[in-house]
């Protein structure tokens, strides 16, 4: 079923045209990232898709289905406490209350924010406040979910956390994305949009999802690390080391931690 | 939609962008009855007027509240673009109920009046406070949620739109040409026209045609503002 289609479809605002002929079609179930340098039109395409904008020409057909939406900055002046806010936000959605409180309270531990749901989210860190961004979206338990550039703000474990709930949502959920890490484009996208001056330059599905593996390691010094080639890295205090590397790169990199002293503690498969 | 009305009501409270237009409205209710055996009806018609500047204040204060970003959120959550207007409408008709019973009842309260209230005196207070509270919806409306909300000079052009429909009487009289013009500005004159001279209200056939003039005019402007919002949103 196609959840979106757009024929030459262009954007004005304030006389500058943001999106120039865009045809696109999106079928139900489809990842689609969306990428390009910034100000070429991603997240105005995203707002097109989603039915935040209206086309200021050409045609646009969207299905009646519901949208999630997480925009790439979450509002800073909101002015409730997490669990309020999104106990609220939850309650515009659904009838009824019960389960709200549970899956608000399943979402803080997944993405490790319980401990600031009594907090102000204008005193919250923004990953934090990131968080909540994708929380509210996720409790309305969208067929089709819009995230702009959500990986903004998080620390590379939550990063991890939300690649994983992406891709463990059930359904056919639709999900697109726009995004310059290469994370989240390996790890979830099964199509990829380059969009140049408000022009779709490039629309091709990718073929392959690369698995990636989640290594957390104790380390003697951290020179070690800078040693090995072709991984993302994060240190955790003096001797700990959360690492990110491609599957098939993976047993090559635990020899070479262990060849150097290191210990495995923690090893994740992720997509 | 309650649960957006709460969050509406809790966070303009929070934003406190409340108390300067409340704290003007109670001041001024207090001042107009500092004096005690005033006139019903005239001392009604100058509360609705406040009620008219205040209600445009509110009501562009609370379609200013969200970011452009929680406002996007806040209709997806809504579904529909134009649920975020009603809700912000009868939010400012939640906000706007305490304010209407504290202009009707404090002067009785307070026995400010010197005569005696009467049920025809009652619903022509209710109709000409409520009438004025729709104006400035209106006005507030138009100046803060459509594409003039965009405009240098919303806050100045609501406010040039509330003194020359406030002057529309005096205006006419330099030049009937005027009247030609002014049309499109809410017709106060024909509430407030009635509440001059004797504390009394009588249901006559203009009052009754200037009063289905009034609905009929404020229907017109609601209905016409929806898709200017939406236009402004798209």
């Amino acid at each position: 079923m196609k959840i979106f289609e757009a024929n030459q479809a262009c954007k004005e605002i304030d006389g500058i045209m943001i999106l120039k002929e865009v045809s696109l079609s999106i079928s139900q179930g489809e990842k689609v990232a969306i990428t390009g340098t910034n100000g070429s039109g991603k997240s105005s395409l995203l707002k097109l898709i989603g039915g935040i904008f209206e086309e200021t020409a050409g045609q646009v057909k969207r299905s009646q289905i519901n949208i999630g939406y997480v925009p790439e900055h979450f509002p800073e002046s909101i002015r409730f406490k997490l669990k309020d806010y999104l106990m609220l936000m939850g309650k515009m959605t659904c009838k009824w209350d019960e389960g709200i409180l549970k899956r608000i309270e399943n979402y803080a531990e997944l993405f490790a924010i319980t401990d600031f749901l009594t907090t102000p989210l204008k005193n919250c860190s923004k990953g934090t406040k990131q968080k909540a961004g994708i929380i509210q979206a996720l409790l309305k338990n969208p067929d089709l979910l819009l995230l702009d550039e959500p990986l903004t703000g998080l620390d590379d474990k939550a990063k991890i956390e939300l690649l994983n709930q992406l891709n463990s949502l059930q359904g056919r959920k639709t999900i697109i994305f726009t995004a310059h890490d290469p994370l989240l484009i390996e790890g979830l996208a099964d199509r990829v949009l380059t969009v140049e001056s408000g022009r779709i330059v490039y629309d091709a599905a990718k073929i392959k999802k690369e698995k990636f593996r989640y290594i957390r390691a104790s380390i003697p010094t951290k020179e070690i690390i800078t040693e090995i080639p072709s991984i993302r890295h994060k240190f955790i205090g003096k001797d700990s080391v959360e690492i990110i590397v491609s599957a098939k790169e993976s047993d090559k990199i635990i020899a070479m931690l262990l060849q150097r002293g290191c210990s495995i503690f923690e090893l994740t498969e992720k997509r | 939609m309650s649960a957006f009305i709460r969050y509406q009501i809790i966070s303009y409270v929070r934003s406190l962008k409340f108390i300067p237009p409340v704290v003007i409205f109670f001041a001024w209710v207090f001042i107009l009855y500092a004096y005690k055996n005033v006139p019903i009806l005239s001392s009604y018609a100058v509360s609705s007027i406040v009620m008219y500047l205040i209600m445009t204040w509110i009501t562009m204060s609370i379609f200013t509240l969200d970011e452009e970003s929680e406002k996007h959120i806040l209709i997806s959550h809504l579904k529909r673009k134009v649920s975020y207007l009603f809700g912000k409408w009868l939010t400012i008709l939640i906000v706007m109920i305490p304010l209407l019973l504290f202009a009707i009842f404090f002067p009785i309260i307070t026995d400010s009046f010197k005569g005696n209230m009467s049920i025809q005196l009652y619903a022509y207070a209710f109709y000409s406070h409520l009438v004025f509270m729709a104006f400035g919806i209106l006005v507030g409306t138009l100046f803060s949620a459509t594409k003039l909300a965009t405009k240098k000079y919303a806050w100045l052009s609501s406010v040039f739109i509330i003194v020359v429909s406030l002057a529309s009487k005096s205006i006419i009289e330099i030049s009937l040409f005027f009247k030609w013009i002014l049309w499109v500005f809410p017709p106060v004159f024909k509430v407030i026209g009635y509440m001059e001279g004797e504390d009394q209200v009588l249901i006559n056939t203009p009052v009754i045609i200037d009063s289905i003039f009034v609905v009929s005019y404020l229907i017109i402007g609601a209905v016409m503002l929806v898709p200017l919002f939406i236009k402004k949103e798209s």
